[in-house]
């Protein structure tokens, strides 16, 4: 009771530091983790990013049917283009349509301390042909995750005067832009001082696209354009309420 | 022995007047420890919070690269996208005569014939000189708004050797277009202000096809 009382001072201070110090510690790996959150948020909407780019890059222009792009509540909610099935078949490589629909999650997520809610891009191709039987010709193949906090895409005239965000490409249609925010789920707020570090759970990127092959396609050939306007499946169900 | 004990005694008494400074020596090295100890743990806790800066302004600064080449590649794309010149804006096909071209001291918004500095930029060497600021607004949120000064600038290369300025920059048939994007920071936030330049060569022809 003697040592104790005789080394008060010391075990107090020694208590006091051991336990910041492990409140330190779990802070450098929580930042470790936000670190590693941030690169998957960027790797994520790099990935949706790729795939759009692949298909606006390979885009084609179909007499009497225009890119489209739809939006609502601000946001882009399908966007549809004809564009190659497999562009490395050179000269024989088909037309498809295909259309990047923005789709709720029913979630929500934390993002710089506000709740949002989060949707997902999906990406359907419709070659003509229903290849998963579910009665749509639009083929559900692949898309983002499930973290996209926004979406826009606009359909920009040559001269740069018009930025179609809602309905059919301009007469002098040259570029597309997109512009998309993904977020990851981040660790749980521990500290007063991650309000200021939260933001480095989501990316935002935005690219803009100019189709060097923009040439008008025929759909006199003989293969059928396929309609960019044919029903896409069903939108997700909300999960039932518990 | 007695005398001893009594001198034991005499030395205890002797000895306890000696002990007061011997009792407070460890005080004041345990205090000193505690002392050390709590700048050791303090420059620690300073280095953690430096590292964990350091890491979220390189994530920043990775976002804001990013949106400067969007940015700066948008610009590009839509100055390239515009006439090869001014002198060849109506013509069907492509010039291949540099006589017909701008001379370089009429680049720039509105020194072409009937146009002024208001008019819309309708060919390439329009953006000649021109300095903007544009903000872009990140995660749909105010406040998150990011800066950029954005410059052109326009001139002649060697048509066989695009990275070569145009002797005496004398028209050819081949313009460099060059768009430097610069982030406007108002605070210091230890580090350098994220830039981005992108440039691209256009034709006439390219242009015709492409633009």
């Amino acid at each position: 009771m003697a040592a104790i009382l005789d080394h008060l001072t010391a075990i107090l201070v020694g208590a006091s530091l051991l336990g910041v110090l492990l409140f330190v510690q779990h802070r450098s790996g929580q930042a470790a983790v936000e670190a590693t959150v941030h690169q998957a948020a960027q790797t994520q909407a790099f990935s949706i990013m790729e795939s759009i780019e692949r298909d606006a890059d390979n885009m084609r222009l179909i007499e009497g049917a225009r890119p489209q792009v739809a939006q609502s509540e601000g946001r882009t909610t399908r966007l549809t283009f004809h564009t190659l099935d497999d562009p490395s078949d050179g000269e024989n490589a088909s037309v498809v349509a295909v259309t990047y629909r923005l789709e709720s999650t029913y979630r929500t997520m934390t993002v710089d301390g506000q709740e949002r809610t989060i949707y997902r891009i999906a990406r359907y191709v419709n070659d003509g042909v229903d290849d998963d039987g579910d009665g749509s010709l639009y083929d559900y193949t692949g898309g983002s995750t499930e973290g996209v906090l926004s979406f826009d895409a606009r359909l920009i005239s040559r001269d740069g005067t018009t930025a179609i965000s809602n309905g059919d490409a301009p007469d002098d249609f040259s570029r597309v832009s997109v512009n998309l925010a993904v977020a990851i789920e981040g660790p749980a707020r521990v500290a007063g001082d991650q309000a200021a570090t939260a933001t480095t759970n989501v990316s935002q990127q935005g690219r803009t696209f100019r189709p060097l092959t923009l040439t008008t396609v025929s759909d006199a050939g003989p293969d059928p354009i396929p309609d960019p306007s044919a029903p896409l499946p069903p939108l997700p169900s909300p999960p039932p309420t518990p | 022995m007695r005398a001893d004990k009594g001198g034991g005694r005499r030395g205890g008494t002797a000895l306890s007047e000696v002990a007061g400074p011997d009792q407070t020596a460890p005080a004041m090295g345990q205090t000193l420890l505690v002392v050390v100890a709590i700048l050791v743990f303090s420059l620690f806790a300073l280095n953690q919070h430096r590292a964990r800066a350091g890491a979220e302004i390189s994530a920043m600064g990775r976002e804001i690269e990013l949106a400067a080449t969007e940015l700066a590649n948008a610009r590009l794309l839509a100055a390239t996208s515009l006439a090869f010149d001014e002198g060849v804006i109506g013509l069907t096909g492509f010039t291949v005569d540099p006589a017909v071209l701008t001379p370089p001291g009429s680049f720039g918004a509105g020194n072409d014939p009937d146009e002024d500095e208001n008019t819309p930029a309708d060919d390439v060497d329009d953006f000649h000189g021109v300095t903007t600021t544009v903000t872009v607004q990140r995660n749909d949120q105010t406040g998150r708004d990011i800066r950029f000064t954005v410059t052109y600038s326009v001139r002649y290369v060697l048509p066989d050797a695009p990275a070569t300025p145009s002797p005496g920059n004398n028209p050819t048939l081949a313009k460099e277009v060059t768009v430097n994007v610069v982030e406007e920071v108002d605070s210091d936030l230890g580090r350098t202000p994220v830039t981005c330049t992108l440039s691209q060569v256009v034709t006439p022809a390219w242009n015709a096809l492409h633009g």
